[in-house]
């Protein structure tokens, strides 16, 4: 039994085997034949191809929207400037349908002599940067501000960028964590009326002693904000 | 064993001198450091076009003020350079200026912009200012 079991096994696989040899034959055939095809139309391929891509260059072409530069371009192709009850979009198109046929005949981009001034040229006019001369005390000022910011500046530059070579970027990380996880048990501790009307800003001073409110009333009120630590044993 | 911080929020002074209702305050940088209580401490900003700056002594009933005019419209916000000598105002007449605390005079207008000018900040090197105009930002020195 074994015995007849494998000689139909070997036959199977023989048949098999057949099979994918004729599918290979076959599939080259028709690989070939492809082939046979494309040296048989090359030509007409490689025209295709070559319309194709003028029809490219034909979109790629910019079209002024200006319409004074579209008539001129128009009177350059010795096409008509305007037609009867044309407007400037339908001028624009008809434009674009001459290019796109030139192109596709002549193979390239008509080249235009004339170009009208861009009117980015007056726009950059009024634009220009202007400076006004200003008082003797601004220019003391200003120094001072100089003489205070620049080595401030430099400080702080130097100090962020030995931060930046010492810092440990999982450590950073972490430690953001942290302080987002504090920030998250602060609560609201008090409330006080300040005002008869609404208050428009308040401020903390820098040594952290007093509070300013600005109120709508036109009364500003400044408050004591001392911290008095009670400390409580459990 | 915990602490707990409880602050005293109890008035310390009024400062009465505006006509109309005030938009902002801001102290000095040094305010209640280094500057005495008699000296220029806290400025504020108002809608009747001024902007004032005030002492800041607990012992008197009414503070002293200095009032700086020159806006032609409300004044948005007001604050110190970190120096200590300039402030800068926004306004709602499209313009910002720079006053010298020390003269008590107006260095600089800068004008030109396109809508109402609101909160200013200074750079902590002093350098920068930055200035929001309503839907547009801009940097300048």
């Amino acid at each position: 039994m074994n015995n007849q079991n494998q000689d139909n096994i070997n036959i199977s696989n023989n048949q098999s085997s057949i099979e994918q040899l004729r599918n290979q034959n076959q599939s080259n055939n028709l690989i070939n034949d492809n082939n046979n095809l494309t040296e048989e139309e090359k030509k007409r391929q490689s025209e295709l191809l070559k319309i194709y891509k003028l029809k490219k260059l034909a979109k790629s072409v910019v079209i002024p929207s200006n319409d004074k530069e579209v008539k001129f371009r128009l009177r350059e192709l010795g096409q008509p400037i305007c037609y009867f009850g044309e407007k400037a979009f339908d001028r624009r198109e008809r434009l674009k349908k001459i290019l796109t046929n030139k192109i596709l005949t002549e193979g390239k981009i008509p080249s235009f002599s004339k170009k009208v001034e861009k009117p980015e040229e007056s726009r950059v006019l009024e634009n220009e940067i202007f400076y006004t001369e200003g008082s003797l005390e601004l220019k003391q000022i200003r120094m001072q501000i100089a003489k205070y910011s620049i080595p401030k500046s430099a400080f702080r530059l130097a100090v962020t960028k030995k931060k930046f070579m010492e810092i440990d970027r999982i450590q950073e990380s972490i430690d953001y964590e942290k302080y987002l996880m504090k920030m998250k048990k602060f609560e609201f501790s008090n409330s006080q009326f300040a005002d008869e009307r609404g208050c428009a800003r308040g401020r903390i001073s820098p040594n952290n002693q007093m509070y300013g409110v600005a109120g709508w009333s036109g009364i500003c009120s400044v408050y004591s904000i001392y911290y008095y630590v009670y400390n409580r044993y459990s | 064993m915990f602490t707990i911080d409880i602050p005293d929020l109890k008035m310390k002074f009024l400062l009465k001198g505006h006509a109309d209702r005030v938009n902002s305050i801001a102290f000095h940088p040094f305010s209640l450091s280094s500057i005495p209580k008699i000296g220029p401490n806290i400025a504020t900003a108002s809608s009747d076009c001024t902007v004032k700056i005030w002492t800041c002594n607990d012992e008197w009933e009414e503070q002293k003020c200095v009032t700086f005019k020159g806006h032609e419209d409300r004044v948005n916000y007001v604050d110190f350079h970190p120096m200590g000598r300039v402030i800068a105002s926004t306004s709602h007449d499209k313009t910002w200026r720079l006053w010298d605390i020390e003269t008590k005079k107006e260095l600089m207008i800068q004008e030109g912009h396109s809508n109402h000018v609101y909160p200013l900040s200074f750079q902590d090197d002093g350098a920068l200012l930055v200035k929001t105009i309503r839907f547009i930002f801009f940097t300048i020195f």
